[in-house]
């Protein structure tokens, strides 16, 4: 196990530095002069020297990698054009918005999902079979700014019943600050469970009937456990190994949906900066902001593997004789 | 299963049939439909943000612009950032499979990893930052939102590729003295194909989802109509709540070609891999 | 009678993968030493238990698998040293036949396309309609009718499939065919069509043959020689008759004594092996039969016997046979 986590963890480490290495050529390989993506019009001459120096861009190629990832180690993401603040200033408190968001929603969708895969499994039949992949294939179409649009049409403006946007209301209590927020996260999470939960049941249901196949439930069967009991108890925590491993391969995609999520609904976390930062130019904030996300995502990845990893013995074994 | 089978059976499959039928829709509207109707530019004498009705049966943007027009000209850019993506996603995705799959030791091991870490990174953000240093053009989104599109078709294919690889017709080829990139490229693509063909329509219709993304955030080509840069002008000219038409129309031409692309693949899928109970 | 193939000292190890701490690689000893001539014409009976490397020997000599040590003589040219076109040439001069007949024809390939690939990749027919000919003459020749060549493999029986499996093998003109189990997957009664098929091939086109099984009646009805292979080497080795009369190796005795009805020679008591094979990662010391042996002496824990001639064409693994014995 210790062996695994090592290599999990080396994995971990060059994937992000992978990420943070593509950054860093793009900027730099970019038809054009590489130094417009950090240099804006506002700034005065001393500033761009300033810049200038602190990038290396006067200095080989090689020199300003060294320079970039001895930047990025000290979480110098760079000094954004439009707030003229650090970057990293401008996204920590941002981040935490965002992951209370995708933390919320991945608890509800996993709630949702996974007895509904489950109980599809176990009503195998060609009906079943029918709607729920005509299910799925409506569930990954789903383009999420219609669905928001609706969500804020019908509950905000028609019925009233949620805020448009935003996180909490400007002129809020602290002692209601957290009921006022939970009512401002209902839509957002919303979109996003409508948006993931599709994927959950389709693997918890292929995984769980994967292993509804294996012996051993055969043989619990036969030793009398009774029919539920059987699914609950021993498929299930076998089913929960492929469902967190989905958990990591999402994250990607639910990422994606929280930025356009967090876009329609004014909610103040990393996906909303990055649309005003699309906006105004401000090439750093992006580049922070996918350093800090590419960082979220690899770190929960990791997580989720070792996760499934303790849940699942034969994968230890696996990996040491495979490696 | 033959080809021939394979096309018979399909057809006997009616969500598929549907989807196909769907893109078929797309196509023309895409090839024909500009001929008909004229490529919106401009102010229009029309009525600003003009409701659905007789005269403008979609109603017409903060500009007085028709939406159909918009719409029309729009399913250009849906089709030319499918196929696009699509063909870089295979040019890139189905090689590599097939070498990772094939020589199993170092090389193998090697590109799996590199297929593990693309996947793991986060793609929205990353192309949202290129899109946005290199300027919004369509082909660049196409060939960006392709070349981020590979990896799980790579590990289709690879996957397809380890299993025939020890296959005895593989290795029958082997002893016959075929070439290393014939067995490869024909004799176990052949064989992968099926899988496969399921992942690309899955990586178009996320690819019609991911430039209507981008767009929506503003990283759209603003020399050419598309869907998702219909609700971006009405997002940022605040008119997306008084105007509904203009955020329904388009996301619905996007939903559309995405759940045809996406019956298409289920189609495939089944009949393929028939359910046998 | 010459020597076709000339195998000497051939060992094929597999290292089984290693972990981090681990401080030596593993190998599976699948080969150990075999020293063989294949002659020409002949039919080269290969039998043993499962695991006792006789796969491993057919592949190696196809070069499916690269040797670990030794060397492989095809009339007197080492093939293991020869690359490019070379390999290529020698590729056609040895080919093989499946087991499988289900698993070894390519679902996606016309029986027609099949058999003219590797003919138009070797150049032995130029031209779409002298390969069309050919892959005719080659589907007569194994019992099949020119029309089939359009068809794919799913609207053929296993039998019919095997065949195809041998004319494809036939496609380049090879001297040698390698057999590895090719008919242990087919129903009794088209096993013997096909071994009747192979019967007439070799005499048609004097083909060599090296036929794997682990059905000792079928190799009484094909082999004019028979070997036998316990734990990748080789314990004995005689011509049919000698070898179905004297058995002389412990192991072999067993062997027939578990199928009587092979035996020309009176029925003795089953011999019942003791133990499974044992494992071919860390081999039995001395003889590696010792552990299961019925007639286990002193010297066999110790001394590993060697592959001797008993009797003119007999060889033999034991020390039972040891010289003034
Ligand atoms: N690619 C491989 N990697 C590791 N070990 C292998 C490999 N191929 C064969 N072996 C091992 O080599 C030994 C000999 O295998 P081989 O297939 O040659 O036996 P066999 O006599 O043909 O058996 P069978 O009658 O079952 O076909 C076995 O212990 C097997 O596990
Ligand atoms: S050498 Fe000894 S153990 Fe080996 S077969 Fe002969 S008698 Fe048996
Ligand atoms: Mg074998």
């Amino acid at each position: 196990m210790f062996q695994y986590i090592v290599m999990r963890v080396m994995k971990g480490g060059l994937t992000f530095l992978a990420a943070v290495s593509i950054t860093f050529l793009i900027v730099r390989l970019m038809p054009g002069d590489p130094t417009t993506a950090f240099i804006s019009d506002s700034m005065t001459p001393q500033d761009v020297q300033a810049l200038n120096t602190s990038l290396g861009l006067d200095k080989p190629l090689p020199e300003q990698y060294a320079l970039f990832l001895r930047n990025l180690a000290h979480f110098e993401l760079g000094q954004s054009f439009f707030y003229k603040q650090p970057v990293g200033d401008i996204i920590a408190p941002r981040l935490g918005w965002t992951l209370l968001l995708i933390g919320t929603s991945l608890l509800i969708t996993l709630l949702i999902g996974i007895p509904l895969g489950v109980h599809s499994a176990r009503h195998k039949g060609k009906g079943v079979d029918q709607a729920v992949s005509t299910m799925i294939v409506l569930g990954i179409s789903i383009f999420i700014p219609l669905l928001a649009f609706v969500l804020v049409y019908v509950f905000s403006l028609e019925l009233g019943l949620t805020p448009v946007g935003g996180a909490f209301a400007p002129d809020v209590e602290d002692s209601e600050l957290i009921s006022d927020v939970a009512r401002h996260m209902i839509l957002p999470t919303v979109t996003l469970v409508v948006v993931n939960l599709a994927q959950i049941v389709l693997y918890t249901r292929s995984s769980m009937l994967d292993v509804l196949k294996e012996d051993y439930i055969r043989t619990a069967r036969a030793k009398g456990v009774d029919d539920r009991g059987v699914i609950w108890g021993h498929a299930l925590r076998n089913a929960m190994i492929p469902t967190v491993t989905v958990t990591g391969l999402m994250l990607g995609k639910m990422v994606a949906g929280a930025v356009l999520t967090e876009t329609v609904f004014s909610w103040p976390g990393v996906g909303s900066m990055i649309y005003e930062a699309v906006q105004k130019q401000d090439f750093p904030l992006l580049q922070g902001a996918f350093i800090v996300l590419a960082f979220s995502v690899i770190l929960m990845t990791l997580v989720t593997d070792l996760v499934v990893a303790w849940l699942d013995p034969r994968i230890k074994l696996h990996a040491e004789s495979t490696r | 299963m033959r080809e021939k089978n394979f096309v018979e059976s399909f057809t006997k499959h009616r969500l598929g049939m549907i989807g196909l039928a769907g893109i078929v829709i797309v196509i023309a509207l895409g090839a024909f439909g500009p001929l008909i109707v004229t490529y919106p530019v401009g102010y229009n004498e029309a009525t600003p943000l003009a409701a659905p009705d007789r005269e403008h049966w979609l109603g017409t943007d903060g500009l007085g612009l028709g939406l159909i027009a918009e719409i029309v000209w729009g399913a250009r850019t849906s089709l030319f950032i499918s196929f696009t993506a699509v063909a870089v996603a295979t040019c890139i995705g189905v090689p590599l499979g097939l070498v990772s799959g094939y020589f199993k030791g170092r090389i193998g091991g090697l590109i799996d990893s590199v297929i593990e870490i693309a996947m793991t990174i986060p793609a929205l953000p990353l192309m949202i930052l290129i899109s946005a240093i290199s300027g919004p053009s369509m082909g660049t989104v196409a060939v960006v939102i392709g070349l981020f599109s590979w990896p799980t078709l790579s590990r289709i294919v690879r996957n397809s590729t380890l299993k025939l690889a020890s296959m005895p017709f593989i290795e029958a080829a082997i002893v016959l003295g075929i070439p290393t990139r014939t067995i490869m490229f024909k004799h176990i693509l052949l064989n992968a194909a099926g899988p496969a063909l399921v992942d690309l329509t899955i990586i178009m219709a996320t690819a019609v989802l991911t430039e209507a993304g981008l767009s929506y955030l503003g990283l759209g080509d603003p020399n050419a109509w598309s869907w998702g840069g219909i609700l971006q002008n009405a997002f940022r000219a605040g008119q997306h709540f008084h105007a509904w038409w203009l955020i329904v129309f388009p996301s619905l031409a996007i939903m559309f070609f995405v759940v045809s692309f996406n019956l298409l693949g289920l189609g495939i899928n089944e009949t393929l891999n028939p359910k046998r109970d | 009678m010459s020597a076709l193939l000339e195998i000497r000292g051939l060992k094929k190890y597999f290292g089984l993968k290693r972990h981090l701490f681990q401080r030596r690689t593993r190998f599976v000893h699948a080969l150990d030493g075999i020293d063989l001539d294949l002659m020409e014409g002949e039919t080269l009976g290969v039998v043993g238990e499962s695991g006792s490397g006789k796969s491993t020997l057919g592949r190696t000599i196809v070069r499916l698998e690269e040797p670990s040590a030794g060397s492989i003589r095809y009339l007197g040219r080492d093939v293991s040293a020869l690359r490019g076109a070379d390999a290529q040439a020698f590729r056609a001069r040895i080919q093989m036949v499946f087991q499988d007949p289900y698993a070894s024809l390519n679902p996606r390939l016309s029986v027609g396309h099949a058999l003219a690939e590797p003919m138009l990749v070797h150049r032995k027919v130029a031209g779409r309609r002298a390969a069309r000919q050919a892959v005719g003459a080659l589907l007569g020749q194994v019992g099949l009718r020119p029309e089939m060549a359009s068809s794919y493999p799913f609207a053929f029986s296993g039998g019919q499939r095997q065949r195809i499996g041998i004319a494809r093998a036939l496609a380049l003109e090879p001297k040698i065919l390698i057999c590895d189990e090719a008919v242990s997957a087919l129903d009794v009664s088209v096993q013997s069509q096909i071994l009747n098929l192979f019967n007439q091939l070799k005499k048609a086109l004097g083909l060599t043959y090296l036929f794997i099984t682990h059905d000792l009646s079928v190799v009484r009805y094909v082999s004019d020689r028979v070997m036998v292979m316990y734990l990748g080497q080789v314990v004995e080795l005689a011509p049919r008759d000698a070898f179905f009369a004297r058995r002389l190796h412990p192991y072999t005795r067993a062997l027939i004594s578990a199928a009587p009805l092979v035996s020309t020679a009176p029925r003795e008591a089953r011999i019942i092996l003791q133990g499974e094979i044992p494992n071919a990662i860390d081999p039995p010391s001395g003889c590696r039969f010792h552990t299961r042996c019925p007639n286990v002496m002193d010297a066999c824990r110790r001394v590993e016997p060697q592959l001797r001639e008993i009797e003119a064409g007999h060889h033999v693994r034991c020390h039972l046979y040891a010289a003034g014995q």
